[in-house]
């Protein structure tokens, strides 16, 4: 017998195998793993290109150039010649002047292909105006117009249409500039940005050789060549040239979208794991039910690797028809998992990629192939005289090696799901050590409950000795059930908590303005104000502006080179202080400040709290000494705390906070932030009037982006549930299966000797429901340990036991344990004595 | 075609050795049929499984057309019962998964044979199953396997065909008609036969009979009792 007629003789016999049970178990744990891994590394491959493209549009291309000097030609140069896109700016601070009134100025003047990549927010009105409302436009001023933040014009008293001079020229107001293509720089800063034609610089004759001006480059193009171009320019650059690319740190929808993916990864992990061992079971059976084939086939003269071969292609077969079905299934699906977020995915969503999809075929390929393989070769080891004496079984083969290769492609596939090769250890491992826990704990249980079974129900009671007297099989279903009870429970409660994270990220009434420049003799009537309107009036945040200029007595132009050092030292930084620490933050290292005694006059206050990344940046620690320069005056600190700051949480945060009383005295304003709901904006124009110095900032439409991707991605994570749901569901049918055969055995003498189809009836019954039992107190157990883990190691919270599920998990148990062993039984209380003694021979 | 000189099996277990048989001899000529008859525990099953390679004698030797089973390998002896030896089993043995025609051409596939779709078919003809290729074994009954099973035996025309209790699972009517079967192929195509049952008739008509007590091996020939020796 040749190789292709081993392959045709392995088909034939694998088709007319599909009829099996096993067959079809191992076939749909395969084909679920597959759907599982397609749909969300299709969905995560799209969403991360799609967060990265997303991210690119705000830093207005893919790659960016910064330097304080005009960069070599060279570089524009190689860039046009590998084809990529480019466009660049000029920025620098001036004063604009209008109707008698000076108003400083940042001035960022772009040729005309700027924005290469995402939009330019504009209006044709003030923002509580009618034509107030932005439109994004991607082009660039045209030369002699200017495009103004509403809060220049009105320190300028001027609006659109009118004249604004710079330097020697003279410009009209186009239109107010809402948000700038690109968003670097802070949403905060006292002055107000302007956008004008690059070509225009030269006439205002504002830059002199001694001016402080950046030069920035934008760049487009294909991934691959954009990180050619970057490879090519990096060794070239100087220390006052800086690339940038994609950061998405502080993106409150990116990190949403990314713990949604997070957690997609995990659940799909989960289901996977699931299949794992739906499959790892059903082999096992599938092996054993194929022992009188294996040994009628050495009977018939085939070799030891003829079987060997034939049953590992049938194998192969299997795996291919259901990875290949089940990820073209899951690439099916992932559409649907897209559309339940298509509202708030970018409308240029990345295009679909085979890649994930192929990853995701060969993985489930192999979790069948390496599981299954070990309880397969078992064939190859039949005897063939087993077609004489059906006692002989085979000498199980040493399932070390293929044990070991499982555990690899397990990992391998978790890391391939979630990216960290820590939790992937934790998570394979950890099932392992799951499964022989339960497996010596169920042995306990059992005989505990037997030592007191006297006192029992006598439903128990028949259970437990109809589970005695197959203590292997009742360990397996034990091991099984609760391994699918504590994951359906984790992917649960981990969904709620992720839910309320969401939620208590933009709660309703999350303020949806800020206010800024509220003068402190102004800081009273504007809290009335907002009072008057039946605002909450939320906490004013004292802002003084001050440069730091000194670490330890050092000046800082002495240890960074120039543009060099952190972000924060090139610009003045906004400094409050307060008593209370924000509920938000963390303090890291050190104390809060002490109440001090306001009798001791001696009392030097001086203390400050530095956010902990620039800490790290500036590399101080807790005594060192920061000196910030405030309106002329070197003001002397001391590090008291280091505390990480919640960036995302839509309030005034602050770098530095200072010891109440250590600035007090510097010329401040308030910020503060207020919630209004969307059908008052009008409100905005009365206080506008009474409060002209003061500038409203809206939020309103980043709020709403933040709501309609929390509840929409809350639609994804469901899906996977049910995914997840239909993994477990295999596997209870898999692990049911698994001791059919003895059932059958059984109900056959049983039946034969006179008992009626109701005792069989009740004799399962009694065995599922001790085993829902059993299994209910092992995964309550395991569940809140795991959870009381996950509480205190990872998400670092208090931990509270959830009694809810205290409650649902036995019900859950023993409903879907009795339905689901009805079902798989059904076979066994309905044919006759005569069928199943026939079968079971 | 067979010979059997000095085999004995035997058992290690815990505390003894059990010997099942003990040094058995027996020579069968090619075309004759035999039949090997003995009591339940006698060790009947144990010899066949040796005299078809199925298992290994713990010592003598066995051949089959001068080829020595006893320093062969397990897939040595496979090689062996594909060319030579064909099989038919009291509960017949056929593969459930697989129609009568898939199941009478397993040998066949096996062995590489040409066209075995159309063997197999002209085989289940002969046994009187041409309507009936495409049943599953369930779907066939006792008498109608064990058809399956000689026509799954014969189709290979092997030199030597073993059956252990052929009737043993079929009622008087359909056991005499598959006992004719097997005898009119059998003197068809000239194959050497030897046949394990209880069954005194179904012995008798066989050539010879030999008889297996307490491991050790007599032929009745004539009337007399003789120790099976060639």
């Amino acid at each position: 017998m040749n190789s292709m007629q081993l392959c045709i003789l392995s088909f034939k016999h694998w088709l007319n195998d599909l009829k099996s049970n096993e067959k079809r178990l191992l076939l749909l744990a395969t084909l679920l793993a597959a759907v599982s891994m397609a749909m969300v590394s299709s969905f995560g491959d799209r969403l991360s290109r799609t967060m990265k493209h997303s991210a690119s549009e705000l830093i207005a291309g893919d790659l960016t150039l910064f330097s304080s000097r005009q960069v070599s030609s060279d570089f524009i140069i190689k860039a046009k010649d590998l084809g990529l896109n480019t466009s660049s700016a000029l920025g620098f601070s001036t004063m604009a002047y209008a109707n008698d009134k000076l108003q400083l100025v940042r001035v960022r003047s772009v040729d005309e292909f700027y924005p290469l990549k995402g939009y330019n927010q504009v209006a044709n009105g003030f923002s509580y105006e009618e034509n107030g409302k932005g439109v994004l436009i991607a082009e660039a001023p045209k030369p002699g117009m200017l495009w103004a933040e509403e809060r220049i014009l009105k320190r300028l008293d001027a609006s659109i249409g009118q004249q604004i001079e710079i330097g020697d020229e003279v410009f009209v107001v186009e239109k107010i500039l809402q948000q700038d293509a690109d968003r670097s720089g802070s949403l905060f800063s006292p002055f107000g940005r302007i956008l004008m034609s690059k070509s225009d610089v030269e006439k205002t004759g504002v830059i002199t050789e001694s001016s402080r001006i950046w030069y920035k480059y934008y760049f487009t193009g294909d991934e691959k060549t954009i990180n050619e171009f970057t490879d090519w320019l990096k060794p070239q650059l100087n220390k006052a040239e800086k690339l940038g690319g994609v950061d998405n740190q502080q993106n409150n929808v990116g990190s949403a979208l990314e713990k949604a993916q997070q957690y997609l990864s995990l659940a799909s992990l989960i289901s996977v794991l699931l299949a794992a061992v739906a499959i790892a079971l059903c082999a096992q059976r599938y092996s054993e039910r194929h022992f009188n084939t294996a040994a009628l086939l050495r009977c018939l003269g085939a070799s030891g690797a003829q079987v060997r071969n034939l049953f590992i292609l049938k194998l192969f077969y299997t795996a291919m028809l259901g990875a290949v079905v089940g990820s073209a299934l899951g690439f099916g699906l992932h559409y649907w998992l897209l559309d339940l977020v298509a509202d708030v995915l970018p409308k240029n969503l990345m295009p679909a990629r085979i890649l994930p999809v192929f990853i995701s075929m060969a993985s489930a390929a192999s979790v069948l192939m390496l599981i299954a393989l070990a309880p397969i070769l078992n064939l190859n080891k039949v005897s063939p005289a087993r077609v004489l004496r059906r006692e002989l079984a085979p000498q199980s083969v040493k399932a070390n090696f293929f044990f070991v290769l499982a555990v690899g492609i397990m990992v391998a596939l978790a890391y391939l799901l979630t990216s960290s090769l820590v939790l992937s250890l934790v998570f394979v491992v950890g099932l392992a050590i799951l499964l022989l826990v339960y497996g010596i704990l169920s042995t306990w249980l059992l005989k505990l409950m037997s030592k007191v079974s006297r006192f029992l129900p006598s439903t128990l009671q028949m259970g437990l000795t109809q589970l005695n007297r197959n203590q292997y099989y009742a360990r397996s279903q034990v091991a099984a059930f609760a391994f699918i009870f504590t994951s359906v429970a984790l992917i649960w409660i981990v969904r709620g908590d992720l839910f309320d994270n969401w939620q208590e990220q933009v709660p309703e009434g999350t303020p949806n303005h800020f206010a800024i420049n509220i003068l402190p003799d102004k800081k009273a009537d504007f809290a009335q104000a907002l009072k008057d309107k039946g605002l909450p009036a939320t906490e004013f945040y004292p802002m003084v502006r001050g440069r730091l200029t000194h670490v330890n007595g050092v000046n800082v132009s002495e240890i960074y080179q120039q543009d060099e050092g952190p972000e924060a030292l090139k610009r003045e930084l906004n400094l409050t202080w307060s008593s209370v620490l924000n509920p938000d933050s963390e303090l890291l290292e050190g104390e809060w400040f002490k109440e001090s005694n306001e009798d001791n006059s001696d009392n030097v206050k001086d203390g400050i709290s530095l956010e902990h990344r620039l800490a790290g940046q500036l590399d101080v620690s807790i005594g060192d000494n920061i000196t910030f320069n405030i309106a002329g005056i070197d003001v002397v600190s001391t590090i008291k705390s280091i505390r990480n700051v919640e960036w995302g949480n839509f309030e005034p945060n602050f770098y530095v906070v200072f010891e109440q009383g250590a600035i007090n005295d510097f010329h401040h304003t308030f910020i503060n932030s207020f919630y209004l709901p969307p059908t008052e904006s009008q409100w905005l124009i009365e206080l506008n009037q009474m409060f002209k110095a003061v500038t409203v900032i809206e939020i309103d439409q980043i709020l709403k982006q933040v709501r309609d991707i929390l509840s929409q991605t809350t639609m994804a994570v469901e899906a996977i549930l049910g995914l997840v749901l239909i993994c477990a569901m295999v596997l209870m049918f898999a692990t049911l299966l698994s001791t059919l055969s003895l059932r059958k055995h059984e109900a056959a003498l049983y039946r034969t000797f006179g008992a009626s189809e109701a005792m069989i009836r009740s004799r399962i019954r009694s065995e599922y429901i001790t085993l829902s039992i059993i299994t209910s107190v092992l995964s309550l157990v395991s569940f809140e340990t795991i959870s009381f883990a996950l509480y205190y190691i990872v998400f670092k919270v208090s931990w509270t036991p959830h009694l809810s599920l205290w409650i649902a998990i036995p019900i859950l148990s023993l409903v879907s344990i009795l339905i689901s062993g009805n079902f798989a039984n059904r076979d066994v209380l309905k044919a006759s004595p005569r069928q199943l003694l026939q079968e079971v021979s | 075609m067979l010979q059997v000189k000095n085999v004995s099996k035997s058992l290690t277990l815990a505390d003894h050795t059990l010997d099942i048989l003990v040094n058995v001899n027996l020579d069968v000529k090619a075309g004759e049929s035999l039949a090997i008859v003995g009591k339940s525990g006698s060790g009947k099953s144990t010899l066949l499984s040796l005299l078809a390679g199925l298992d290994q004698a713990t010592s003598g030797q066995i051949l089959i057309n001068d080829q020595d089973l006893s320093i062969m390998t397990e897939d040595g002896r496979a090689a062996v019962r594909k060319q030579h030896v064909g099989f038919v089993f009291q509960n017949f043995q056929l593969l459930p998964h697989l129609t009568a025609l898939d199941n009478v051409m397993l040998p066949l596939e096996l062995l590489g044979t040409k066209n075995p779709k159309k063997v197999a078919a002209e085989w289940l003809g002969k046994v009187g199953l041409a309507d009936r290729l495409t049943h599953q074994p369930n779907q066939l009954s006792g008498g109608e396997q064990q058809r399956v099973a000689i026509a799954r035996a014969f189709c290979a025309e092997p030199d030597l065909l073993f059956a252990d209790e052929p009737t043993g699972n079929l009622d008087e009517h359909t056991g005499e008609t598959i006992e004719d079967l097997l005898f009119t192929l059998n003197k068809e195509l000239g194959t050497t036969l030897i046949l394990v049952t209880h069954d005194d008739q179904l012995a008798k008509k066989c050539q010879r009979q030999v008889h297996l007590e307490d491991g050790a091996l007599t032929e009745n020939v004539n009337g007399d009792v003789h120790k099976a020796m060639s």
